[in-house]
């Protein structure tokens, strides 16, 4: 009988024990999130691939002012008109990476509301009252209970493994 | 119950009255705007940089910039006091005690005249040092 009654006191005192605070560090959420890693490699490749669409037009159109300014006679008008199609691909080039940035914010903004939502959900489940983040601290016991950034990890990266670029129609250079 | 067994039951919950508190954490506050901003430290180390100056010994500017030097020191070291104090109670957190309020642990243990009076004994009796 003692030792059911031992036990029946002191296990739920230990293992249903909760810190009251917990304690989250997302300062590596670049590297930990996997949704958040993806997403820095996908704006990357799509500012190349801007980069690149537009390459090619603007060295011919750069190659044929400078003949056009060798050449005898006049040229301006040609010039000219060479100058501002260079003008549009780099409004157009401008807007595409203002596209991009919007849909690079939006895709971070859906992965913080599901680490808001994961925030709420661990602080529910340890019957804590706050979650810090470890900015919020001016000590943080490395070894603390309270640190749950693993598990907020695990459970973003489990939930949400990948978020996606959703860019809006790209404008013609000109439009 | 038999009496034997209350007084048996009554044993085990006082035995495991530390285990329930073990996972509680020790959390630290501190006042961060206080000891960032307005320890007499500060005070202290304008006092000095003021006496400097009326002894025009060395330009008044660097006399200033060894002032600023100082209070920069002073606020390098804080996270490090603050630490060794967290670490010397066997704290868990340290926290402002202003956040510390608006989530329910206003009742921690404040350290604030603990970390001034540390960052007080390490510099407020060290001159200032006035780069030529």
């Amino acid at each position: 009988m003692l030792p059911i009654l031992l036990a029946a006191v002191l296990l739920p005192a230990t293992a249903g024990a909760q810190p009251q605070v917990l304690v989250v560090d997302l300062g590596d959420a670049y590297t930990r999130s996997t949704a958040l890693a993806g997403l820095l490699a996908d704006v990357d490749r799509e500012l190349k691939k801007l980069a690149d669409r537009h390459r090619p037009e603007l060295l011919a159109l750069r190659r044929e002012i400078a003949q056009l300014k060798k050449d005898p006679g006049d040229t301006r008008n040609r010039q000219l008109a060479a100058a501002r199609r260079i003008e549009a691909i780099d409004a157009a080039a401008e807007q595409e990476e203002e596209l991009l940035a919007e849909a690079n914010q939006a895709a971070i903004a859906r992965v913080n509301s599901e680490i808001a939502a994961i925030k709420r959900e661990l602080v529910a489940e340890a019957g804590a009252t706050a979650v810090l983040d470890i900015q919020e601290t001016l000590y943080f016991r490395p070894d603390c209970p309270c640190d749950y950034t693993s598990k907020l990890y695990d459970r973003l990266n489990a939930r949400l493994p990948q978020v996606a670029i959703e860019l809006a129609r790209e404008p013609a250079a000109g439009e | 119950m038999s009496g034997w067994w209350k007084a048996a039951y009554g044993a085990l919950l006082l035995l495991s009255a530390p285990f329930a508190q073990a996972a509680q954490l020790r959390i630290l506050v501190v006042d961060a705007t206080h000891l960032q901003e307005a320890m007499p430290l500060y005070g202290a180390i304008d006092r000095q940089a003021a006496a400097l100056a009326d002894a025009r010994e060395h330009p008044a500017a660097a006399v200033q910039l060894a002032a600023d030097l100082r209070k920069s020191e002073v606020l390098t070291a804080l996270p490090e006091v603050i630490a060794e104090i967290a670490i010397a109670a066997g704290a868990d957190l340290v926290i402002d005690r202003a956040l510390a309020r608006r989530i329910g642990e206003g009742g921690s243990q404040d350290v604030t005249a603990a970390v001034q009076e540390a960052l007080e004994g390490r510099y407020a009796d060290r001159p200032l040092e006035v780069l030529p």
